[in-house]
């Protein structure tokens, strides 16, 4: 009886693993062709190079501007980040907890845009943009998301929401205005919604193509997936230098997500259930 | 009052983070070009200008070709194009049509430039009714490059100069491929047991309907065809003539029924056809003149250039040149004037020259060229400055990055076999109607 | 794992006092850079769309009024319709797929493994890469020459297969990445929702001798029904938008193969100036998502079990 259990127990386990083999082949693939000499790479299908080569990350990193790319996404998906946990948290705790007239008619605006596809604020926001003479500028990457997402309100009103009502009154017996209260009492007690936000925020960002794409003109204003969308249109494709880029930009992500995993699988059912 | 502060204070260092890009105390000067071969020349160019003119700052800006229209279209709605940047002659009137090139002449007759230097059918070019938007800055044609070690390899003669193809058979141009495509016995595609799915080398690369100027265009002229359009900015499509049809189906068929050439990968690319040539795995490949010098810097095996095979109605190569063109928006037309009036100049072109990548378009200079890569070869430059003999050029129109996406995104599928090229054709002339008026 | 839950906060009656008074202002000041945010880059947006797609723009010169015109060229546009087919014929095919998929494994994954939280790391992978990286990598795992798809069907005596330079297969391939990159996505989800499940129901059935594929459907499936229709829902909604990955692998092409809704507007909107057909092809786009959206709630809504 208990032999036949771990063995089914072993055959999971090892289906599991063959499952996530298959599944993660083509990063592991992406990896080995990143380590490969450029005549192995037409050659060799084998998964382990038969020499391994630091020389593509340092001719991707160079040679093909990875290093000015990865400065700018690191700068503004991490000042999009900052921006929207400080101004969705505000507007999620004043959803959440505080009383004021047209509050409920406007967070309903909030949710009803939600379902709205990108492409239709794309031209106007676009436009807006060029306005303000921030075209092809980092202003122009990072002010639109700057003040937060509709989504990122409503995922830290609905933990605000969870906090007990008592909390604010105690505060508020103490002599804390509703502003002081966020600030000294709630705000620290949101971490993990706040981290969750952080974390989803941050890839979102991390990975968005088309915005920079449309704002960008100057290659010393282009993040990572805009470079290395370029990349298609080379010429001459290096097969090995261009997958060391790949590797590049999601290497972060990747250090990132095994840190901060249960806020990424947290994220993801919130926006899942709740969207 | 505090939370107010506080608040306030949040949104002020946002504001502060926002105001970062003002006041630079040189004129800045933004100068955009596309290709990374010439990018040392341009440079040492450059190098020089600044050391001549202190106050003025140059940032060039590379981006790769396929991406560079887009930008530059983008750019003009958004204002932010460079103020001094390459031109084409495929684009620069679709430029022009939306207000966006500054008009040289006033600049030319005001420093009495003297224009008799350049070759004067490259200077016409850049004329768009009556008035001049480019200097010429160099000029190119089409040769075939190929792999001397792949033709000893295969125990066959290389090209002559008036080998020859046609639409019935290929000829000797497609004889000489078919014996160069090679599978991993060792065994060519003429032979028996020829297995079609393990080629280590094919005959050609960088076939693909994007390869318009080194491709496809030279062999619809080579069958008698007319080419895209009627005339220079001319709005009747003419690219339907059994000519050009014809011409067009003998480049696909390299690729789909003669199986010489790899199938095209990526929209929009060359089938790294280049990287092919340099990895060994193509024998021969249609290149410009401004390839040479990556040719130079990184073919490890014995290579050199013959013409493109003469077809039935004779040789044709595209000719083609670029200029500098000026943003009529920029903050610094005088500083921007400069620098174009510079680099398309005697002094910069010759500089350009002595880095070897591409002929100058001031005929004098064309020794410069062939004396610095007198070296390194190819032996046979020449036949580059030959085939200016017969030449056709790159159709333009106001419209022609949308008349060029639809023809590149259906004559693709017909390289890949999957539709003829007529079909091919009829498609494009259904959508491009609405474009040429 | 916790589920969600959606309290609307308590209706408010007025009584004004100073201190309240003070509360409105708190309010307000609290949510103003947010809303400000909404409001120049989300609300006004959409309204000007709307106008906008009834205007002749190139974004140099002056919007020009021309009625209806942009959604009658559209109508008439051959390409408009094709990529309206393809991005349909994208979303039938990845959802259904996808979800399922995801639905399986997670089912696979719903026991008590010791390793359980490494296992949905792993599955989330591919998901925070950025398409357009994962792009690159699947086009040179399907490069027809040197590709390894291609090599393993060699190796196994099979022809070589043009996947992304054929018009028939590209769409596919691009389906197939994209089915992948979001699969552990929708596994965390579904996973989420079948740990709610009771594990009492598995254990009576199993004393009433239900075989693993019976407490499947009998149990598994109505239990987590509202989930996974939300998950369709979402994930229809987002599979309409498809845009990165077209264009980072193909770019729409070979031809039109992979031209995709929302490549084909970025395409008039940005490389041809076209902004006022690129504005009515958003309108488009959001009505299409209405409609879908009421289709699916309309013939699936109603068969899915709400009480748990």
């Amino acid at each position: 009886m208990e032999n036949k259990v771990t063995y089914k127990r072993l055959l999971l386990y090892l289906m599991i693993i063959g499952i996530l083999f298959l599944y993660l082949f083509p990063l592991l693939w992406q990896l080995s062709t990143s380590l490969k000499e450029s005549d192995e790479v037409f050659s060799g299908y084998n998964l382990i190079p038969k020499k391994v080569t630091w020389s593509n990350y340092k001719i991707a990193w160079s040679q093909f501007n990875v290093k000015k790319y990865l400065v700018n996404t690191i700068f503004v998906s991490g000042l999009i980040m900052v921006g929207t946990i400080i101004c969705c948290s505000m507007a999620g705790y004043a959803f959440g907890q505080l009383k004021f007239p047209g509050r409920d008619f406007l967070f309903f605006l909030y949710l009803g845009t939600m379902m709205v596809p990108g492409a239709v604020t794309l031209i106007p926001s676009y436009y807006i943009i060029l306005r303000l003479n921030m075209a092809n500028s980092f202003a122009g990457l990072v002010l639109p998301f700057f003040f937060g997402s509709a989504f990122g309100t409503f995922l830290l009103r609905q933990f605000y929401m969870t906090l007990p009502k008592d909390l604010y009154e105690a505060a508020t017996i103490d002599g804390a205005g509703s502003f002081q209260i966020w600030l000294k009492v709630m705000f620290p007690l949101s971490k993990p919604a706040v981290a969750t936000l952080g974390v989803m925020t941050l890839v979102q960002h991390w990975n968005s193509l088309l915005w920079p794409l449309v704002i960008t003109q100057s290659p010393s204003l282009k993040v990572l997936a805009v470079g290395l969308s370029d990349f298609r249109l080379f010429r001459n494709i290096q097969w090995n230098s261009l997958m060391a880029a790949v590797m590049i930009a999601i290497l972060p992500m990747l250090i990132i997500l095994f840190f901060a995993q249960k806020f990424f699988v947290k994220g993801i059912q919130f926006s899942g259930v709740n969207r | 009052m505090k939370k107010v502060t506080s608040i306030f204070t949040v949104i002020l260092i946002t504001l502060v983070l926002f105001s970062t890009v003002w006041a630079a105390p040189k004129v800045n000067l933004r100068y955009a070009l596309w290709d990374t071969n010439q990018l040392p020349a341009m440079e040492a160019s450059i190098k020089e200008f600044m050391k001549q003119n202190p106050n003025i700052e140059v940032t060039i800006e590379l981006t790769e070709w396929n991406d560079y229209w887009t930008k530059m279209t983008t750019g003009v709605a958004a204002r932010t194009l460079p103020d001094v940047f390459w031109g084409h002659l495929a684009y620069f009137s679709g430029l022009v049509s939306k207000g966006a090139l500054l008009d040289l002449t006033p600049y030319i007759q005001k420093d009495k430039l003297d224009l008799s230097i350049y070759y004067q059918s490259l200077l016409e070019n850049w004329k768009y009714q009556g008035k001049q938007y480019g200097i010429p800055k160099d000029w190119d044609t089409i040769c075939i490059m190929y792999n001397k070690d792949a033709f000893d390899q295969a125990g066959i003669p290389y090209p002559s100069a008036d080998w020859s193809w046609n639409p019935r058979n290929g000829g000797e141009f497609v004889q000489v491929l078919q014996k160069l495509t090679i599978d991993q016995n060792g065994k060519n595609c003429t032979e028996k047991g020829f297995d079609k799915n393990k080629i280590v080398q094919y005959g050609i690369g960088g076939l693909a309907a994007s390869e318009m100027q080194t491709g496809w265009l030279n062999f619809v002229w080579m069958n008698g065809g007319h080419g895209v359009l009627d005339q220079p900015y001319g709005n009747k499509f003419v690219l339907d003539d059994p000519k050009s049809v014809e011409g067009m189906q003998f480049y696909a068929d390299l690729v789909s029924k003669y199986g010489v050439a790899p199938t095209p990968e990526l929209q929009g690319t060359s089938a790294s056809g280049w990287e092919l040539f340099v990895a060994g795995r193509v024998a021969t490949i249609p290149v410009g003149s401004w390839q040479l010098s990556a040719a130079r810097d990184n073919l490890t095996f014995n290579w050199d250039v013959i013409p493109l095979p003469k077809g039935p109605a004779g040789r044709y190569s595209c000719f083609n040149g670029l200029a500098h063109n000026i943003y009529a928006r920029t903050k610094h037309p005088e500083e921007a004037w400069k620098l174009a009036k510079w680099m398309d100049g005697y002094e910069s072109q010759k500089i350009i020259s002595e880095y070897g990548v591409v002929f100058p378009a001031i005929s004098s200079l064309i020794d410069v060229y062939l004396e610095a890569t007198k070296e390194k070869g190819p032996d046979n430059i020449e036949y580059f400055i030959d085939a200016t003999a017969q030449t056709g050029q790159w159709p333009m129109h106001v419209n022609w990055a949308q008349i060029f996406d639809i023809i590149q995104r259906e004559y693709e599928l017909a390289i890949a076999g999957e539709y003829s090229a007529k079909e091919a054709v009829e498609l494009i002339k259904d959508q491009v109607g609405s474009f040429l008026r | 794992m916790e589920k969600t839950i959606v309290p609307m906060a308590s209706t408010y009656k007025p009584k004004s006092s100073p201190k309240k008074r003070r509360q409105w202002l708190t309010g307000y000041l609290m949510i103003l850079p947010n809303f400000l945010g909404f409001f120049i880059f989300m609300l006004a947006p959409i309204i000007a769309t709307v106008g906008l797609g009834f205007t002749e723009w190139d974004l140099v010169n002056n919007p020009q009024w021309i009625g209806l015109a942009n959604y009658k060229n559209l109508f008439g546009d051959r390409i408009f319709w094709l990529s309206f087919r393809k991005t349909i014929w994208f979303t039938l095919l990845n959802v259904p797929i996808q979800s399922f998929l995801a639905l399986l494994i997670a089912v696979l994954l719903n026991r008590k493994l010791k390793a359980l939280n490494l296992f949905r790391t792993l599955f989330i992978i591919p998901w925070i890469c950025m398409s357009v990286a994962v792009g690159l990598t699947w086009t040179w795992l399907f490069n027809t020459q040197f590709g390894y798809i291609n090599h393993v069907l060699t190796s196994l005596g099979m022809e070589r297969i043009g996947w992304l330079t054929s018009d028939k297969l590209a769409l596919y391939a691009v389906i197939f990445v994209n089915v992948w990159q979001y699969l552990g996505w929708h596994i965390i989800l579904l996973l989420a929702g079948l740990q709610i499940v009771p594990q009492e129901l598995y254990e009576a059935a199993t004393v009433d001798g239900a075989n693993n594929w019976m407490k499947f459907w009998k149990i598994t499936i109505p239990m987590i029904s509202p989930i996974f229709f939300y998950d369709l829902v979402v994930n229809m909604i987002m599979t309409l938008q498809i845009f990165d990955l077209p264009f980072a692998m193909t770019n729409g092409g070979p031809g039109n193969a992979t031209r995709v809704f929302n490549l084909y507007l970025y395409q008039k909107g940005f490389s041809f100036l076209q902004m006022g057909e690129a504005c009515s092809m958003g309108v488009i786009l959001f009505g299409l998502i209405m409609v879908a959206t009421f289709f699916v709630f309309k013939f699936l809504g109603s068969r899915v079990n709400y009480e748990m």
